[in-house]
């Protein structure tokens, strides 16, 4: 407008002021651009932010989390690897299709009820003791947000975690932990599918009727050697009443600490008193040192129970033959005469080139349980998942584990077990030539009993 | 008869155990009389040795006793190295904390290397090629590895008394022990005996672990029960004092022994600590100290 001349025309303050005004109007035009481009841009990402979860949604997997509590360090650490691998192995087949098993989800990828959803466990290292176990399980509920919690080996850190669980109303499944205390608390979140110690020492001593009945002979004298903790005081409490009511004399009920670096005092107090049948109730470092200070004071008795460190998998490696002979109360066996319990432990073997022992058996069931439980409520709903759990009935062909199926006991006051296993069944298993083998019941043997137990010049 | 076959196996199994127990405590003894260092991480450096033991079996299949040497050495340079770079600076300072500190501090640091390198699972060796089986005589019961621990117990405590009795280094040790001021301006270097006395002390640990995976199991926890009866013997024997550290041993093996079978197995440690608080009540500086 005002052409070169004009500008030439107007003086140099004129000219700054006309640019700074022509700057101006220009500023102005821009942010007016720029605020247009910056109010679409927001638009477009509020837009995209709003229906971001559903863009991610239609990319991205679904994800239900289930919270696992196991001691993945400490003593019983190698247990609660095994334990994980379990897990670990029942999610990928709850997660891809196995249309070969007849366990649940087995034959679908996913959850159908959830469009194919997947499990996810979340884990957390209760190191073996009860104190962590309730951090921890909080923290897998406020934290990590799992619809139900699984896992645990210790039953002192199940018996804290379920508590917890139960004050955050969160379902809680523990395929371990057989002290009878656990389900004899009226909770109404806490399910439990392992034997209980008052069926184990139910099951001892059948086996041991049915012994003495075969050979004629009474073996009468029963000394107990157990941990100190949860477990081992309860299995001690159990095996004392089932002496007590079948007429057995208790000749000494030694107890111990877990985990001690010595055990030649208690070792010399129950030779002492000659027993019969010795029940060694201990974990993983306890079942090592008792064997070996047995064999240091030459002591064995005609009949020798072992019951959970024996099944570690560092005992037979740590002892050698000195273990043969042990019979051990056993929840599972990969060999024992059931066509979906020999299809996994196939599965298992050609995958991880080892048999699938009781501790990576024992959390198996676990996660399919919840899993099964998750799909039939349909929901995530904590409640939901609760009451589906209570009318959980799966039948013998479901399950890897020795019995009729999983179904469980109503909630009721104490001392009634609830939420506990009625289908839950025990194996007596026993090391022969350093091999796990099941002798009774007769239904599932996969080897055949050595009896009484040797001596130490045969082993 | 029956009584007494008990009595003589507990008192023989009291002896072992008490033997270990020594052999165990004897360098504690000896860090603690001359250097006043409670050498908190003595569990650990008993485990490394173990480790050392397991090792040798698991790798090559071959008596632990073989590797005594390689874990002399290991034991020795790592005492050294410790006493280096943790023990001779705090020995400066007047702060008895800054000392307790230290050796707490080497205990956790090396409980937790153990942890990364060895993980918490439990090992034991399942049948030794050489040291294996039991001597029954009389039906008194004596297994063949603890025997030959007790022995090497023993003869090592033996040598050691003798050095630190007999030899001039070994008096040079005493004198520092007695009075270090003293023993400076009688032209003997101390900081030379503290680092002597630190790898002496830290290599006896060498000849119990190694052969105590075949008795027991070995992990990172393993040393904390043995180093809380090795300092309940040093003060129970007297500090600075062998002789006091090999009868205080036995008496505490003997009192765990009797103790377990006659009251209750659970109790055994009980009685060992009642046992200490009385002797210490009646007798502040132990039954042989200075």
């Amino acid at each position: 407008m005002l052409g070169k001349n004009g500008l030439q025309a107007v003086s140099h303050e004129g000219k700054v002021m006309v640019l700074i005004a022509f700057g101006r109007r220009a500023k102005g035009m821009c942010n007016q651009k720029v605020r247009n481009r910056v109010v679409v841009m927001i638009g477009l990402i509020s837009f995209m932010g709003l229906h971001g979860y559903s863009i991610q949604g239609w990319s991205q997997e679904k994800i239900i989390k289930i919270g696992a509590h196991l001691p993945l360090s400490g003593g019983t650490a190698p247990t609660g690897a095994l334990n994980k691998e379990g897990i670990d192995f029942a999610v990928d087949i709850i997660n891809n299709r196995y249309p070969d098993l007849t366990l649940p989800l087995a034959q679908t990828e996913g959850l159908p009820s959830f469009g194919g959803a997947k499990i996810k466990i979340v884990y957390a290292d209760d190191r073996g003791d009860p104190n962590v176990a309730m951090a921890e399980v909080e923290r897998l509920i406020q934290e990590e947000k799992v619809v139900a919690v699984i896992g645990g080996w210790e039953s002192s850190c199940i018996k804290t975690g379920s508590l917890v669980s139960e004050k955050f109303r969160t379902p809680h499944i523990s395929g371990a932990g057989s002290s009878v205390d656990l389900t004899t608390r009226g909770l109404k979140y806490y399910f439990r599918l392992i034997a209980h110690s008052g069926k184990v020492a139910k099951a001892y001593f059948d086996f041991l009727e049915e012994m003495e009945k075969k050979l004629g002979k009474k073996y009468n004298n029963i000394a107990i050697a157990y941990e100190n903790t949860e477990y081992g005081s309860v299995a001690n409490e159990h095996l004392e009443r089932e002496i007590k009511e079948r007429k057995y004399k208790l000749v000494a009920s030694v107890p111990f600490y877990k985990g001690a670096t010595s055990l030649t005092s208690e070792v010399q107090k129950i030779k002492a008193t000659k027993p019969d049948v010795l029940f060694q109730i201990g974990y993983d470092p306890d079942a090592i040192l008792f064997t070996k200070e047995m064999r240091n004071a030459n002591f064995v008795p005609a009949v020798w129970f072992g019951m959970a460190g024996y099944t570690s998998p560092k005992y037979i490696p740590s002892v050698g033959n000195d273990g043969n002979g042990v019979l051990i109360s056993g929840w599972f066996h990969s060999r024992f005469k059931k066509p979906v319990t020999l299809k996994v432990g196939e599965l298992y073997r050609s995958r991880y080139g080892r048999e699938m022992s009781i501790p990576v058996a024992l959390n198996f069931m676990s996660p399919i349980v919840a899993a099964e439980a998750i799909n039939r409520a349909g929901s995530t709903d904590k409640e939901a998942i609760r009451d589906a759990l209570e009318k959980t009935k799966l039948t013998e062909e479901q399950s890897i584990m020795p019995g009729p199926g999983i179904w469980f006991t109503p909630v009721q006051p104490p001392p009634a077990h609830s939420h506990d296993n009625a289908g839950a069944t025990m194996l007596i298993i026993q090391i022969i030539d350093k091999k796990y083998e099941v002798v009774w019941p007769e239904k599932y043997k996969t080897g055949e009993l050595i009896w009484p137990h040797p001596r130490w010049s045969e082993k | 008869m029956d009584d007494l076959i008990v009595v003589i196996q507990l008192i023989i199994n009291g002896l072992q155990i008490g033997l270990l127990y020594a052999l165990i405590a004897i360098g504690l003894t000896l860090i603690w009389g001359v250097m006043d260092i409670i050498n908190f991480a003595h569990g650990e450096f008993l485990v490394i040795a173990m480790y050392i033991g397991y090792g040798t079996y698991a790798f090559w299949g071959i008596c632990p006793i073989l590797s005594l040497p390689a874990a002399l050495l290991i034991l020795g340079i790592l005492g050294w190295l410790v006493y280096r770079f943790a023990i001779a600076r705090v020995l400066k300072s007047e702060n008895l904390l800054s000392q307790i500190v230290v050796t707490f501090g080497v205990s956790v640091f090396l409980q937790n290397l153990l942890l990364f390198l060895f993980s918490g699972d439990y090992r034991s060796i399942a049948s030794d090629p050489w040291i294996k089986g039991n001597v029954t005589v009389n039906q008194l019961n004596m297994n063949i590895p603890e025997l030959v621990i007790s022995i090497l117990s023993l003869l090592v405590i033996l040598v050691i008394h003798l050095f630190i009795n007999k030899t001039k280094t070994g008096k040079a040790i005493l004198a520092t022990a007695l009075d270090r001021e003293t023993a400076q301006l009688m032209g003997i270097n101390t900081d030379r005996m503290n680092q002597l006395t630190f790898v002496l002390g830290i290599a006896c640990l060498s000849i119990s672990g190694i052969l105590l995976p075949i008795t027991t199991h070995v992990s990172p926890y393993s040393g904390f029960l043995f180093a809380v009866l090795a300092f309940t013997i040093v003060a129970l024997g007297g500090f600075g004092s062998v002789l006091g550290t090999i009868i205080a041993g036995i008496i505490i093996g003997e009192v765990q022994s009797f103790g377990g079978f006659l009251v209750e197995p659970s109790y055994k440690y009980l009685c060992v600590f009642l046992l200490y608080l009385f002797v210490l009540v009646i007798r502040p500086r132990g039954l042989f100290g200075w």
